[in-house]
């Protein structure tokens, strides 16, 4: 079925409330003491709330730009409304919300014991919250869910934790909330001034041009930005995404609408929110906290997803709606250095670790410091391995958690020396760790090191030197994860380690559709890329008009706008004869 | 056969998947197993033989070009693997130019990855068939040829890549292999030890690897060797330097060689070898001697357009072999392990190949990764035969006189021994001679005479310490006891205490071949001076460009090529006859003066030892490079940093956090202690002093509240005073 | 003098439609007196039915003053000499007034049998208060103000005082008697100044008064200064803030929460209606040439925010901890005078609005807690509350969240109204208070959680029933019913505040336009 008719069947706001439905149900409609009934019921719910995602699937990748709109009217007061949208970008990480959430549900079959009702409940409306951050198209609507978020996460943490856990959970909590705060005086900053410009004839010619471009022939999306532009016309704000994005794109006599002073301070608000919850050093300290005191499904939400609300949002706030403060030299230069700090830092950190999750929290400092210098580098290709890093760093990071929930639930302690030669008595348990440990390393192959090839290489391409420091953290990433790896699984089985038993068939069948993603990314990732190539090569062009002026050509050439498969099915068999003597 | 290719390398890669997933599960007898295993590495020499021929026969002198599997279009042939949008070059000509980045999951046979394809089936084949031997009863039959098979995907891939990706694709693979296959027996902490060394070292030279391809990509907008290689001859793309001189080609040719490095093991990064042979011998033999370690001799001969552009890369590479290969030899002379010795010729012998290539004989160098295949493989796996019949026993002093209880395993070790010192009609005499020519006669850099002189060392001390390994191995009296096992011990059952002997034909037959491939590999190479017609030159012509002919007219390669043979033939072939003459003489003289030392005049060795003890003692303890490395690069760079860093991060970046936070509780306290008492305190004494006049107050004494009331008239007035000051 | 006490006689008077503006309250009143009367026939458990007979009457002022309303049809009427308007802007705070009222009641009941102090003139004194509250809402006099104001006053000192036994009750009843009546004593000092300048004691006139000549009066700023820091201490604006934790403190709970929200709501109608109505040219602006009592305001409620914060974030004792939270609470509402801007006013009426619902919702699970022999004053008492009394626990959590302005709760749009007035200005300075505001918020989060960290994940304790009655237990989930509501779809109870709002900027435009 096309996106139009699915967002009829308003197939966003299903994906996005049915957790929280399940939730209701599950307070009202199950005794407490009914723990089994309530697993069952709430990994038969995280099942069906991922069925329906897979519709998104059906996204027009030749078309590009948001689909699957639905707009409600909601607070006409100040035009906030109910607008939910997904591009590319937004589709395989909705993709990955539902499926980690899938895991995040299997996978605490045993571990929690008590208060399981209470749990699941948490547990389904912190995703709704999820999901909600990445398909609302409204500002205000993103700024509810973004903090919606973070309740659950601190009742996940701060009930169902070990030993620290209230301190992790109450840092988390005031850490990220002090920067989404900020955040919304940005978002509100922009709210007023968009009327303000829009009242000039020619910001709104400007404007609607940038709209033209940015949604291509994408109708649905072009008609929200317009009618959002026509509230500005009118002196009404609109809280609307991609207007906004319009307005930052909009080119007045080549120069930006927005003046670069006020960019940089918006910058800085969404800065502040983005860069803590990325994390980006020196703003990482709650994480190793949070990530390690945190359930084992806690941990596995928050590195799996979490964390890539952050980056999510530079891509999708930063970068458009505020281009020339992005690009700007100096933002440009300390957001690289920050970048390339996590990487190594983060590294360096890690290797230091007794405790086998923080280890593990500390590798996705250096894997997200990778993902930012991706995004940085503002080229398509850093760009896309950015964007399929995200998905990586989901995929593998989560089975590094789940691993440690594993051994945490059979032998009840974290630390790396209370484990020793894994591998003779949990073979299955050992390749699994394998895997994932080289899908992390970036293994080729393995999902990893497409996206660090892409980042890498864009990288490369604007700075060589930022490429090569960058590069350090995977010799690094491969010193620590493998010497954990050493540690834990190889040498003469510790005796206490004698007894542990191999995975159970539930524990497979949550790590087997992680590994084989992990096989199929490596090997066959187009599938993947061709979701995010076009948005993402919009969001290069906003940020840096003129980069692929090819692509711009190509399109015009065409008179459509370019898809990768043609371009594929165009090229592809020539790019190995062309330069034939 | 040609568009089956791509089979070649999948057969073992299904084998390894099957084995690897059903392997414990199905509890598949050894027997099926081996089968498995083996039959998928024949059907890939099957096919790769056949795929050859055709290619020799029929598409190379129709199209003159090499076969791409996609051309036969589409999967599974070759499919599109990475695209990552628009890119952009930036270096180069065409800086500034973007082209689409669209990497091709394809497969390239040419005259280099053809040789290399068949070496590493028919070699690996072999190695598998004695495996089943080696291996029998042991606990992780299935992992062990699961591996080995992914390790031959890996190897083929990496050597039939169309592009510099997929060859990484196989360079990081087989990387991870040989990790898997080192710390194969995990529980024997050396072994996992060895095996993440091994993986961390290699990466290291990944690094340079990385940033060169990335540099290859921004310049020429591909990564199809094709494609790069012909542009890589313009000047424009790549400016060809002079000695001495420092530009883009040397830069990339760093990167490169840096990996080849790390991966093949030559100095700097070579220490991971020695240790890599805690893995089963046949690992050592199939990964660590006969094909992955040569991949680096491949990659530079693959991209020796770039390498040719830089004489300066061209002269390091040569040194870093040539010194290699005396150093490594150096070392191979006091090592009482037998498989350690073995490890060290092998970096020596794969110096030699760097050599060659360093001095534009690339050809050699490859004719030598070829014969070398055969004559270490086949040592490998005779020391692996003689391990097995001493119950894993590696230590050479307690062996000796082996000879008449496994003559099958002694004859055919000979023929290794005698093709690696380079007696005349043995493979490595013929490529060795070729290189050590070449060093001397080479015009690509300066200073050939100085580092034949080295090689030609470096050949002396080979044949010493060979005939050191073979006399204490299979000469003289036994020293051995025959109990249960040492070293690796890993129990065998099956393997009781009784008297050493020969080991089953499933490994002695795979010796015999390799022993015959040890004799005659060579003469398919046989020189025009000998009077042959250097077949194997010839065959590689096409790959390796002539860079002072490729500058001037346009002749066709191959034309150029014989005229460069011709040329070389007529004008150094009286030279050439010296070298011969001389090499062979050193060899035999120092092999028959190391036997009596070792059979008859211990007494004079003993000698030699004590004169030169400390040499001795260093060159025993590998000169200390381990410790070295250990010490300055691992523990107080990388974990002092680490360290540093977490208790940086620990106690600053996340105390600046917990700080904030205690400073807000801190004035939480103050100014709730401050509403409390402070305020109360302040006041009362004003309220003393007020006491003094008022008489209104002291009727309405109650506690606080005046208090409270002069901090607001206080307050108030102090409002007011701020109101006016500022705006008067 | 004597002319308005000829035309008090005049018989026209009698039908003269003012006292239709009267009726809710006269209804109220009638209903406070009745129930005094009645009061002394009832014994025991009957003592039930003066509540039940206030909440009648809170009834039936309301729907009277719906009546009202609806002949008014939203246009402002002036009586009395234009003393007394009832326009949309009183209306709404009568709402506020009334509701509040009736929570309040509603918590009482089994908190004073807990007590033993189930008496009649509590409620009659709720009412007389809810009256002075009302007409505070409707005056538009400097008199009329004051006259009302005490009113109110005077009902609450006795609430506060109400636990004759306790010494703590007395102790803080005293304070903030006295500081009440000291800072009225200021109020009115500052009011007889204003008169003394101006020979007005109508706002209206007022404002056209001092807007004749550009550069303001000294005496007028003094008048200013004074009259604003009356009003501070009504609101409890640091650094006038001392008796709020005192009297809170020591107030029986349930007084607590009905004045921590009552009075304050009506303390900020007459400071709008003060500083809006009769002193906007004295308003200024954040250059140092011009400052007014934008500037004076901004200041104190940036120290408002912060010190109220801080000094919660430590508090031991519920009570004290949720009157300083109040106080930082107060710092917020500022801001919509700051802003002076409809959405400032906006964010001013629904924050007060909202804040009847969360406010009173957590002093009531506070209320709940207070069983025979446990005080339930400490944020201790609250340990485990998800297993005694989950319901109690989630609806606390909620009034928290409510409380710390985080989505998708009533609190987060008052906050949102606010934050968006301040930058709308476009000022720099304002957006500097804004971000002093939010970075508030973040840290205030930090006490509100520690009750949920009690609740939740603090020890379990012995489950003791708690106090609860149906009526009480319908009062606080109507009331998260309602911060739920508001959060979740705004549009009705935003149109509801911008009829006050629309009528504070339509009457500062108008006096604007009048020089």
């Amino acid at each position: 079925m096309s996106p139009e008719r699915l967002a009829e069947y308003h197939l966003l706001s299903i994906i996005t409330w049915l957790p929280v439905l399940g939730a209701l149900i599950l307070i009202f409609f199950f005794h407490r003491e009914r723990k089994q009934a309530i697993r069952i019921f709430a990994n038969v719910w995280a099942i069906l709330n991922f069925l329906p995602s897979l519709l998104l699937l059906a996204y027009d990748r030749r078309l590009g730009g948001i689909q699957f709109i639905e707009d409600v009217e909601w607070i006409p007061q100040i035009g906030a409304r109910y607008q939910l949208g997904v591009d590319g970008i937004s589709v395989v990480l909705v993709l990955l919300t539902t499926l980690i959430g899938v895991i995040a549900v299997a996978c605490s079959w045993g571990f929690i014991q008590e208060r399981v009702k209470e749990y699941y409940v948490v547990l389904l409306l912190l995703q709704t919250g999820i999901i909600g951050v990445f398909v609302s198209m409204d500002m205000f609507l993103f700024y509810v869910f973004w903090e919606v978020m973070l309740v659950p996460m601190y009742f996940l943490i701060g009930v169902w934790g070990s030993e620290n856990r209230l301190y992790a959970a109450i840092k988390f909590f005031i850490y990220t909330l002090f920067g989404s705060v900020v955040m919304l005086l940005a978002i509100l900053k922009l709210y007023f001034i968009f009327p303000d410009y829009l009242r000039q004839p020619e910001v709104q010619q400007a404007v609607l041009q940038a709209a033209r471009f940015i949604s291509g022939e994408n109708e649905p999306m072009y008609r929200m930005i317009e009618s959002a532009v026509q509230l500005g016309m009118q002196g009404k704000g609109t809280f609307n995404i991609m207007a906004m994005q319009a307005l930052g794109t909009a080119r007045l006599d080549g120069g930006p609408i927005i003046p670069l002073s006020l960019q940089l301070w918006l910058f800085a608000g969404f800065f502040l929110s983005f860069a803590i919850k990325v994390p980006m050093f020196p703003f990482h300290t709650w994480l190793p906290d949070a990530h390690t005191e945190a359930p084992t499904a806690g941990s596995v939400i928050l590195a799996g997803i979490l964390l890539k609300l952050g980056t999510y949002g530079f891509v999708r706030f930063n970068l458009p709606i505020l281009p020339d403060a992005s690009r700007d030299p100096r933002v440009v230069q300390v957001m690289a250095f920050l970048a390339i700090m996590g990487i190594v830092y983060g590294a360096l950190v890690a290797m230091a670790q007794r405790d086998w999750k923080r280890l593990v929290a500390y590798s996705s400092i250096s894997h997200m410091g990778m993902i930012m210098l991706g995004i940085f580098a503002f080229n398509p290709s850093a760009l896309n391995g950015a964007v399929l890093q995200m998905i990586n760093h989901g995929i593998s990071t989560s089975a590094l958690f789940l691993i440690v929930g594993v051994v945490y639930e059979r032998h009840h302690t974290r630390l790396i020396n209370d484990y020793r030669g894994l591998s003779h008595v949990m073979p299955g348990f050992a390749a699994v760790f394998m895997i994932m440990t080289m899908s992390s390393i970036g293994l080729p192959m393995l999902n990893g090191f497409i996206g660090e090839f892409l980042i890498l290489r864009g990288v490369f391409e604007e700075n060589r030197l930022w490429a090569a420091f960058a590069a350090t953290g995977i010799v690094l990433g491969a010193g620590y994860m493998l010497w954990l790896y050493q540690r834990t699984m190889y040498g003469e089985v510790k005796e206490d380690n004698r007894h542990l038993p191999d995975l159970y068939p539930r524990e497979w069948a949550y790590f087997l559709p992680l590994v084989i993603l992990a096989f199929w990314i490596g090997i066959y990732p187009k599938p993947f890329l061709s979701y995010f190539e076009k948005p993402v090569a919009v969001v290069v062009e906003q940020v840096r008009p003129g980069y692929a002026r090819g692509l711009l050509e190509r399109a015009e050439a065409r008179g459509t706008s370019p898809s990768p498969h043609e371009r594929s099915s165009a090229e592809a068999q020539p790019a190995t004869h062309e330069r034939e003597p | 056969m040609l568009e089956l290719i791509w089979l070649i390398p999948a057969l073992p890669f299904l084998s390894a998947l099957f084995l690897g997933i059903f392997g414990r599960t199905l509890k598949l007898s050894e027997k099926t197993i081996s089968w498995i295993a083996c039959g998928s590495v024949f059907l890939s020499l099957v096919i790769s033989i056949g795929a050859v021929y055709e290619f020799a026969t029929v598409y190379w002198p129709t199209h003159g070009r090499p076969y791409l599997s996609s051309e036969a279009g589409g999967f599974p042939h070759s499919f599109t693997w990475v695209v990552g949008g628009d890119a952009r070059l930036s270096l180069g000509p065409e800086a500034g130019k973007t082209v689409p980045l669209r990497i091709e999951w394809s497969y390239q046979l040419d005259q280099l990855s053809a040789v290399m394809i068949l070496v590493v089936t028919f070699v690996g084949f072999w190695i598998h068939v004695f495996s089943i031997g080696y291996m029998r009863g042991d606990g992780g039959f299935y992992r062990f040829f699961a591996q080995m098979n992914l390790f031959m995907f890996m190897m083929l891939v990496l050597v039939m890549g169309s592009n510099f990706l997929m060859m990484f694709v196989g360079w990081e693979g087989v990387g991870l292999c040989s990790y898997l296959l080192i710390g194969y027996y995990f529980h024997w902490n050396y072994a996992a030890y060895a095996s993440k060394k091994a993986f961390i070292v290699n990466r290291v030279g990944d690094f340079g690897f990385l940033l060169a391809m990335f540099a290859v990509f921004s310049l020429f907008g591909t990564l199809q060797f094709t494609e790069v290689m012909e542009l890589a001859k313009s000047d424009a793309y790549l400016p060809p330097e002079r000695f001495g001189m420092w530009g883009l080609a040397s830069w990339i040719a760093l990167g490169l060689f840096i990996g080849a490095t790390g991966k093949s093991a030559q100095i700097p990064l070579y220490v991971w070898l020695p240790d890599a042979m805690a893995g089963p011998t046949p690992v050592s033999a199939l990964i660590h001697a006969a094909t992955m370690v040569t991949a680096g001799v491949y990659m530079v001969t693959r991209t020796n357009v770039i390498f040719q552009k830089s004489p300066t890369m061209m002269f390091v590479v040569a040194l870093v072999g040539v010194v290699t290969a005396v150093w490594a030899a150096s070392m191979g002379f006091t090592q009482t392990d037998i498989k350690k010795v073995l490890a060290y010729s092998t970096i020596s012998q794969l110096g030699y190949m760097f050599l060659a290539c360093g001095v534009g004989a690339f050809a050699a160098g490859i004719f030598h990764l070829y014969t070398h295949a055969f004559f270490k493989a086949l040592m490998f796996l005779g020391a692996g035969s003689v391990i097995i019949a001493l119950h894993h026993e590696m230590d050479m002093r307690r062996m000796g006189g082996l000879a008449r209880f496994m003559p099958i395993t002694y004859k055919t070790f000979l023929a290794g021994w005698l093709a690696i010192c380079g007696i005349p009609l043995f493979s490595g005499f013929f490529s060795k001679d070729e290189i050590l020519w070449r060093t001397f006669t080479t015009d690509v850099i300066p200073g050939g005479r100085w580092l034949w002189a080295l090689g030609f060392l470096g050949a002396g001390m080979t044949a010493f310490y060979m005939t050191r390994l073979v006399a204490l191995t299979f000469w003289g009296e036994p020293r051995f006891v025959v109990a249960g096992g040492s070293g690796a011990a890993h129990g065998h059952e099956g393997h009781g205490a009784h008297e050493v002997r020969e080991s089953p034909p499933v490994m002695t037959i795979p010796l015999i071949v390799l022993a015959l491939g040890a004799l005659a590999s060579g003469w398919i190479g046989w020189p025009a001076s000998l009077g042959g017609t250097n077949r194997f030159e010839r065959w590689l012509e096409p790959v390796i460009w002539h860079r002072a002919q490729g500058a001037g007219a346009p002749m066709s390669e191959a034309h150029v090529a014989l005229a460069e043979v011709g040329a070389h033939a007529e004008a150094h072939s009286a030279v050439e006859y010296v070298l011969m003459l001389a090499s062979v003489l050193l060899a035999v003289g120092i092999m028959s003066w190391c036997a009596t030392l070792y059979l008859r005049r211990r007494d004079q060795l003993d000698a030699i030892v004590r004169a030169i003890r400390p040499l001795y003692i260093a060159s025993a303890n590998k000169y200390w490079v381990d410790e070295f490395y250990e010490g300055v690069f691992v523990k107080t760079l990388t974990l002092g940093l680490s360290r540093l860093s977490w208790r940086v991060d620990a106690r600053g970046v996340d105390g600046g956090v917990n700080g904030s936070a205690w400073m807000t509780v801190f004035w939480s306290k103050v100014s709730g202690w401050f509403d409390l008492y402070v305020v109360d305190f302040v006041v009362n004494a004003i309220g003393a002093m007020v006491k003094l006049f008022s008489t209104v107050f002291r009727l309405a004494q109650t506690g606080f509240a005046q208090n409270y009331a002069l901090v607001i008239t206080a307050g108030l007035f102090l409002l007011t005073a701020l109101y006016l000051i500022i705006s008067w | 003098m004597k002319g308005l006490l000829l035309q008090g006689l005049d018989w026209r008077w009698l039908v003269d439609q003012a006292v239709m503006f009267l009726m809710p309250e006269i209804v109220l009143a009638a209903f406070a007196c009745l129930l005094l009367i009645l009061d002394v026939g009832w014994r025991g458990s009957e003592r039930r039915w003066a509540a039940y007979l206030a909440l009648g009457g809170i009834g039936a002022s309301a729907a009277v003053l719906a009546q009202t309303y609806l002949t008014l049809r939203g246009q402002e009427a002036l009586g009395f000499y234009e003393m007394y308007a009832v326009d949309s802007f009183a209306v709404v705070f009568k709402v506020i007034f009334l509701v509040t009222a009736a929570l309040a009641i509603s918590l009482s009941i089994k908190f004073l049998d807990v007590e033993r102090e189930q008496r009649g003139e509590y409620y009659a004194l709720i009412l007389f208060a809810t009256v002075g509250m009302m007409l505070m809402a409707s005056s538009v006099d400097l008199l009329a103000i004051f006259i009302s104001f005490e009113l109110a006053a005077i009902s609450v000192y006795v609430l506060v005082a109400y636990f004759k036994g306790d010494r703590k009750s007395n102790e803080g009843a005293l304070k903030y008697f006295l500081l009440g009546i000291f800072s009225s004593g200021i109020f009115l000092y500052g009011v007889s100044l204003l008169y003394g300048v101006t020979g007005e004691t109508n706002l209206r006139r007022i404002a056209m008064a001092l807007a004749e000549h550009q550069t303001p009066s000294f005496l007028a700023i003094l008048a200013m200064v004074f009259i604003i820091a009356g009003l501070f201490f009504k609101v409890a604006a640091v650094p006038f803030h001392m008796w709020a934790p005192d009297a809170y403190e020591g107030a029986p709970s349930s007084v607590t929460a009905f004045m921590s929200v009552g009075s304050k709501a009506a303390a900020f109608a007459i400071f709008a209606r003060i500083v809006i109505y009769g002193l906007p040219s004295l308003r200024g602006t954040t250059s140092l040439e011009n400052l007014g009592w934008m500037a004076l305001i901004g200041a104190v409620s940036a120290l408002t925010m912060t010190w109220g914060n801080l000094a919660a974030i430590t508090q031991a004792n519920a009570k004290r901890l949720m009157a300083y939270s109040s106080i930082s609470h107060a710092g917020f509402l500022l801001l919509g005078l700051v802003a002076g801007n409809q959405t400032g006013y906006i964010g001013l009426v629904i924050y007060l609005f909202v804040y009847v619902f969360m406010n009173l919702g957590a002093w009531g699970v506070i209320i709940a807690l207070r069983r025979e022999g446990i005080a339930g004053d400490r944020v201790e008492d609250f340990n485990g509350l998800i297993h005694t009394s989950p319901l109690m626990a989630v609806l606390m959590t909620i009034f928290l969240i409510s409380l710390a302005g985080i989505p998708p709760t009533a609190g987060f749009l008052g906050k949102y109204f606010l934050f968006a007035g301040l930058i709308e200005t476009g000022n720099r300075w304002l957006a500097a208070l804004a971000v002093i505001a939010v970075i508030n918020t973040a840290v205030s989060l930090y006490y509100y959680a520690r009750f949920i960290k009690a609740m939740f994940m603090g020890p379990v304790v012995e489950p003791t029933p708690l106090a609860l009655t149906p009526l009480m237990k319908t009062a606080l989930v109507v009331a998260a019913v309602m911060v739920l509501l508001v959060g979740v779809y705004p549009p009705p109870w935003v149109d509801f505040s911008r009829l006050a709002a629309e009528q504070l900027t339509a009457v500062a435009r108008e006096v604007i336009a009048a020089f």
